[in-house]
């Protein structure tokens, strides 16, 4: 039986993964570099801009979608994206905040589309529904605005809240 | 990082001009000035990804009152493109058996203008949005494209504003100049259509017309100028002291298109039997002697749109020209495709319409709409 190729990432702290190679070839980066590379060897890949931990989750996701492809998600959202998504990655979502946020960086530098668009509903879905105030709060914003400039914008957007 | 933007919206509407983005890139945010928390970490093109999961109304909604950077990005046309781009997942007339929806029905909109006397534009708008579904829509323009205008004076909180809402073949709003109701052209000053980006694509700005305001609606024939542009910022028409349209200041290349829209069940309509005097100038066509492929050819995108019951039609097939005209226009469901488009509609319907299109004189159109190579 022939042996599975493999590839090994290196992230940002120098922990290395080895990965099928069938499996990171989500990543259009890893795609990109292996086709320059030499096949009968297994390449060492570093990824300068991804620390072990979102690197982790990303061959986790890698792993379970290269078999199981990731439906997209509509755009806007209409409701939460727990709604939209599988049970899977729903799972695979339930991490703090800021790893969150280093998974979507991640899966922008490595190019993976359906993992960005993952990440990236899932934090506008933190956001619907929420008021200023409360996105402030969650994600550390300093509110800038003078009560004078926060009470015309509040004036301004009066349509909106009705919507 | 503005190459990066720049791609990712290349990525997004391969298929606009460069130049639009280049000019909306001008306006664009420094993201060196982008306070946004946890969020900073994160390049604005991945900003545009989360947002493009919101709609429109969560986008101003949610994000105007965060911060002066948040607030920022509801100003920026970029982002105003991306929520756009959810539009283009309007079924097209084109396809069979969609489920066409325009976003506006005439009939739905001056009910509900005429409903408050003090309704803000932009309550309008957003009810413009949360689209009618089709069995509401005015039987005249069911499973159909159209034109539909506004008149300013239904709203008289926002009498500068007018609004106009259509869609192309493409799925996108066509987006129209209209005047106010009996309009009669500046005399003595230049009026400036100029889009307000605010809401992008359906809200113009009209400077210098409530002097010009003579209440008159009677007899003027309909004519309406559509301009498809996209969300061109640096967009405008200038309507000159004698009311003809100057295109000289657009820059659009082939995302633009006019259309001129002809009411044929408006009484003592003398436009048809001139329209070589309208269409010969700007796009160099001979109705009566240019063959349909010919016509199609020079008008390019633009279009004339031709609304009649079948009594009109038959009034119109006794005009010299009409046998002619008949060929290039073709009622197949591409009729957005066709350079001449013809719109059945029944006397009744007719009634209901009231004044849907508002415009110039007459006999302004017929004297003053002149050659400009710019087309």
């Amino acid at each position: 039986m022939s042996e599975t190729k493999q590839v090994e990432l290196t992230s940002k702290d120098k922990v290395s993964f080895k990965v099928d190679r069938d499996v990171i070839l989500m990543s259009g980066l890893v795609k990109d570099m292996l086709e320059e590379g030499d096949e009968d060897e297994t390449p060492i890949i570093p990824i300068p801009n991804v620390d072990s931990k979102p690197l982790q989750k990303v061959i986790e996701y890698c792993q379970y979608h290269h078999k199981e492809p990731a439906q997209e998600i509509e755009k806007p959202l209409k409701g939460k994206i727990e709604d939209v998504i599988c049970d899977w990655d729903k799972k695979f979502l339930e991490i703090d905040q800021s790893l969150l946020i280093e998974l979507i960086m991640a899966a922008n530098y490595l190019n993976i589309k359906d993992l960005l668009d993952l990440t990236c509903a899932k934090v506008a879905s933190m956001i619907k529904g929420k008021s200023p105030e409360q996105i402030r709060e969650m994600f550390g914003i300093e509110n800038d605005f003078t009560p004078e400039e926060e009470a015309k914008i509040r004036e301004e957007n009066k349509w909106c809240e009705e919507a | 990082m503005f190459h990066s933007i720049f791609s990712y919206l290349w990525w997004i509407f391969p298929t606009r001009s460069e130049n639009l983005y280049a000019s909306l890139l001008k306006n664009s945010i420094d993201e060196n000035d982008f306070k946004a928390g946890i969020l900073e970490s994160l390049s604005l093109d991945i900003v545009i990804e989360i947002i493009s999961f919101l709609d429109r109304f969560e986008f101003i909604r949610l994000f105007s009152g965060v911060n002066k950077s948040f607030y920022s990005l509801t100003e920026d046309k970029r982002f105003w493109l991306i929520l756009d781009r959810h539009d283009e997942k309007i079924p097209t007339v084109t396809q069979p058996n969609s489920n066409f929806q325009p976003i506006l029905c005439f009939s739905r909109i001056e009910e509900y203008l005429k409903s408050s006397e003090k309704t803000s534009f932009k309550t309008i708008y957003k009810n413009l949005l949360l689209s009618p579904t089709p069995h509401e829509l005015n039987p005249v323009f069911k499973n159909r494209s159209a034109i539909y205008n506004v008149d300013t004076d239904l709203i008289p909180e926002t009498k500068k504003y007018i609004a106009l809402f259509g869609q192309s073949n493409s799925g996108k709003y066509s987006l129209g100049i209209c005047s106010t109701r009996g309009y009669s052209r500046p005399s003595d000053q230049k009026s400036v259509i100029k889009m307000d980006f605010f809401f992008k694509r359906v809200l113009i700005k009209m400077e210098n017309l409530s002097s010009h305001h003579n209440g008159n609606i009677s007899g003027i024939c309909h004519t309406n100028f559509v301009i498809e542009c996209f969300g061109h910022p640096d967009f405008h028409l200038k309507f000159r002291n004698n009311g003809m349209v100057s295109m000289n200041s657009l820059s659009l290349g082939s995302s633009l298109s006019i259309m001129f829209t002809i009411d044929l069940s408006v009484k003592n309509n003398y436009f048809l039997s001139d329209l070589s005097k309208i269409l010969n100038p700007l796009f160099q066509v001979d109705i009566s002697k240019d063959s349909p492929q010919k016509i199609r050819k020079k008008m390019g995108n633009n279009r004339l749109c031709i609304i009649g019951t079948k009594s009109d039609i038959r009034q119109l097939s006794e005009q010299s020209l009409a046998s002619q005209l008949m060929k290039v226009i073709d009622t197949s469901c591409e009729f957005w495709d066709q350079s001449i488009i013809y719109i059945e509609t029944s006397s009744k319907n007719r009634e209901n319409m009231d004044h849907p299109y508002l415009f110039f004189s007459q006999s302004n159109i017929h004297s003053q709409i002149q050659p400009n190579s710019s087309l």
